[in-house]
């Protein structure tokens, strides 16, 4: 029997080897360490406990990472070195297009999430169905992007002027007179914003929950000396409850942007990169997997590893500095 | 650190942590198998719908002479590329085999087949059986990866089957890689009750000049669909293979598809370009091109039976009864012909789309499985559900219930002449290639001027394999 294909076997391994090896080393390892004299315990015991963690992380992440930058120098079946050639294609050529999609990703898409949330947590902030209306904002966040990304599908759905319009937006669009279907998924600069609101769409819940906690933090005493002072609800808005929120903004957008960066499952149910919608990480899903070009797809991922890692770590201090204000 | 007590106390809590994992695990494993055992004995010796009972005893009885009696495995995990209600038939038809020898046959349908058997394939644990495109498959072919099913059928057998250029065509370095199962021609639908052009053409210069009358008294007379998700755009591929296999005829079109003739070569530039005559022509084509590439492919065909037509031609595979569903008439509002050549001796020339039926795993239950897959019994029974032709040469026509489909049969395969199968690109190439043509093809109906750029594309997508 495979064990790998067994479903009675891989509940045995998940559900009570692992779980019994990891008891029995953590408990060897604290029998040691009482054996051992208390000063020890200090400094070895963090890192026993550690042992399990570090090593998946170092299975898991730093192997693959190691491996992947290496492969980024080597030819397409990771047989020869190339040089940075892979670096110079995924930065020129017909990439430059991919990468231009991902620019207006990295500037429509963060921005207009941010802007929606923000207005979303102002302003039901200030009304007694709060409750309702935020879980409506937040029910896209259940739904995969993938089930998402069909739903969308469908409904952006075209037929040709004259057919039955199978797709809810035409069927819509075309109830005005005058009106003729668009092919939102087909025609060029239109398709790509057209994605995007599904990214909006799904990401917008988790966004606005952010910034609501934090609307609700901002000091109550000074919004209303201001309005005492006379300011208007834009002014207070400007003044005291963005520069109050800032951090949860910076961490809204920090984490939208590396969505933008790595966006793959919109583009590839509903486009598969095809009407110049096509991303980074489509193409280096293209590349490693039908190309079969090693190369390739390790160069695009260390420049995307590179470009979002400083994304990354501004995104973990800001929630740090969240939380510590919470 | 910890007292004695203390450490007593956590070692009654892990002994009860440990046998509730345990309690936990062993309840599921026992749903589980029960959930798979009982999933099979609910469904035994039933005959699954759409095939033809009488048939479905011969098939059992079939696989029950193939097993010997031999010992098999509970299980043989199959992949494939057919889903839903074609997913469903081939179940139906595998069903027989675990009926007659108890192993479950697990088919899975997916669209993403290329991806998930290569990453398999690089993790070392491969499907046992996997239904793909010959030109993906012959990759493993190469590398050694697959069983020898000539070894395993037996060579006589299988050319007795499929015939001598079908074998050929899944022969690697003397070994056979692939098995055929459904195996769909092309030809031109048309709707009798709305198509008023030649019936019969004896050269597509006749339905060019047809859909040129048409367009100028302002009727769209063809429906081309591009829309299949991930791979949107192998219709029109499959519409430029056909003209170029009329065009320039078997041996030409074969060197194309094995990659020795260049993409940017005068005939294949040619092939797209008289494609490109009809399907950039928003006079010509329901829908215009912004139709043609927005149509869904399941439903972008209705149009030929549809109350109102929307197109009276359309130039596709022997699915396109099956997809268009219950709203087709055979021969009343739903007919074909061959597709005409251009009168230079190569009219002949007929292209086929199949995945064929391969294996990873060498063992006694995919070896029976094999000789299964590849016996008349086993041939006729998935006739019998009227879904797709199949090659096998001993299936009669009269299996068919579809006059379509019996047509297809009588048309193409049995007894027929002047039909010489070939195979091109699109079942050829490997999956890079592959990708790239159905990525040109809608480039080129997006911007019919960027040709050249599309071909050049395609040829570095085939240069870099």
């Amino acid at each position: 029997m495979d064990p790998l294909t067994s479903v009675p076997a891989l509940i045995l391994i998940g559900a009570v080897a692992i779980p019994a090896a990891v008891y029995l080393l953590l408990g060897v390892g604290e029998s040691i360490l009482t054996r051992s004299g208390v000063q020890r315990h200090r400094g070895v015991r963090p890192w026993l406990w550690l042992l399990v963690p570090l090593l998946i992380i170092g299975v898991i992440l730093v192997y693959p990472l190691v491996a992947t930058v290496i492969y980024s120098f080597l030819d397409a079946r990771a047989q020869k070195g190339v040089g940075g050639q892979n670096f110079a294609w995924a930065l020129g050529g017909d990439m430059r297009s991919v990468i231009g999609n991902n620019v207006i990703w990295l500037v429509a898409f963060p921005v207009v999430t941010l802007v929606l949330a923000l207005v979303v947590a102002v302003l039901f902030d200030r009304v007694r169905y709060e409750r309702v209306a935020m879980t409506l904002v937040l029910l896209p966040t259940a739904i995969s992007f993938t089930a998402g990304s069909i739903i969308w599908r469908q409904i952006y759905t075209y037929g040709p002027p004259g057919q039955a319009q199978r797709g809810l937006l035409n069927a819509v669009w075309t109830l005005v007179p005058g009106n003729e279907p668009v092919a939102w998924l087909q025609t060029p600069f239109v398709n790509t914003l057209a994605l995007i609101f599904v990214a909006v769409w799904s990401s917008l819940g988790v966004a606005a929950l952010i910034l609501s906690a934090a609307v609700k933090n901002v000091p109550v005493e000074l919004v209303e000396a201001a309005r005492l002072d006379g300011a208007g609800e834009w002014r207070i808005f400007r003044s005291i409850t963005l520069p109050s929120i800032l951090p949860a903004v910076l961490v809204v957008v920090t984490t939208e942007v590396i969505f933008a960066l790595k966006i793959f499952d919109i583009v590839y149910v509903m486009t598969n990169g095809n009407f110049n919608t096509n991303t980074i990480a489509n193409r280096m899903y293209y590349e490693l997997f039908a190309a079969n070009n090693l190369g390739h797809a390790s160069a695009i991922a260390v420049i995307l590893l590179v470009v979002a890692l400083p994304v990354v770590l501004i995104n973990i201090r800001e929630f740090r500095a969240e939380e510590a204000t919470v | 650190m910890f007292s004695t007590t203390q450490r007593a106390g956590r070692r009654r809590m892990g002994a009860a942590f440990v046998g509730l994992s345990a309690v936990v695990a062993v309840s599921l494993t026992g749903c589980a198998s029960a959930e798979q055992s009982g999933a099979a004995s609910q469904s035994a010796g039933a005959v699954p719908s759409r095939l033809d009972a009488a048939l479905y005893a011969k098939a059992v009885a079939a696989a029950k002479q193939i097993a010997g009696g031999q010992k098999l495995d509970k299980s043989v995990e199959m992949l494939g590329v057919n889903g839903g209600a074609e997913g469903d038939v081939l179940k139906g038809v595998y069903k027989a085999f675990t009926d007659a020898t108890g192993t479950t046959v697990n088919y899975t349908g997916t669209q993403d087949i290329i991806n998930i058997v290569q990453s398999r394939v690089s993790a070392g644990n491969p499907p046992a059986i996997v239904d793909q495109s010959v030109g993906v498959a012959s990759q493993y072919a190469a590398q050694g990866k697959l069983v020898d099913i000539g070894s395993v059928v037996g060579a006589d057998k299988l050319k007795s089957t499929f015939g001598d250029s079908l074998v050929n065509g899944v022969t690697l370095n003397g070994k056979t890689f692939g098995l055929y199962q459904g195996f769909n021609n092309f030809m031109v639908w048309y709707n009798p009750q709305t198509y008023q052009g030649p019936k019969d053409p004896k050269s597509w210069d006749e339905l060019v000049k047809y859909t040129d009358e048409q367009a100028a008294a302002g009727k769209q007379t063809w429906c081309i669909a591009e829309d299949a998700g991930g791979g949107s755009g192998f219709p029109g591929a499959q519409f430029i293979e056909n003209i170029f296999a009329k065009k320039y005829g078997p041996e030409l079109l074969h060197q194309w598809g094995a990659g020795k003739l260049s993409w940017t070569s005068p005939q294949v530039k040619d092939a797209f370009q008289e494609f490109g005559k009809i399907a950039t022509d928003d006079k010509k084509v329901s829908g215009g091109r912004a139709g043609a590439l927005a149509s869904p492919i399941a439903t972008g065909y209705n149009g030929l039976v549809a109350a109102k037509p929307t197109c009276q031609l359309a130039l596709w595979g022997a699915w396109v009864p099956g997809l268009i569903g219950k709203d087709v008439k055979p021969t009343e509002n739903l007919d074909f012909f061959r597709v005409p050549g251009f009168g230079n001796g190569k009219d002949g020339t007929e292209i086929f789309q199949t995945t064929v039926t391969t294996a990873f795993k060498d063992s006694p239950t995919t070896r029976a499985f094999l000789k299964y897959v590849a016996s008349d019994e086993a041939q006729a029974l998935l006739a019998s559900a009227d879904q797709w032709p199949v090659a096998d040469l001993k299936v009669s026509p009269d299996t068919y219930k579809s006059p379509l489909l019996k047509k297809a049969a009588t048309t193409y395969f049995a007894g027929a002449k002047d039909v010489q199968l070939s195979t091109g690109p699109n079942v050829m190439a490997n999956s890079a290639v592959q990708t790239a043509f159905f990525k040109g093809v809608v480039s080129y109906l997006q911007k019919p001027s960027s040709l050249d750029q599309v071909l050049k594309d395609i040829q570095a997508a085939a240069t870099a394999q």
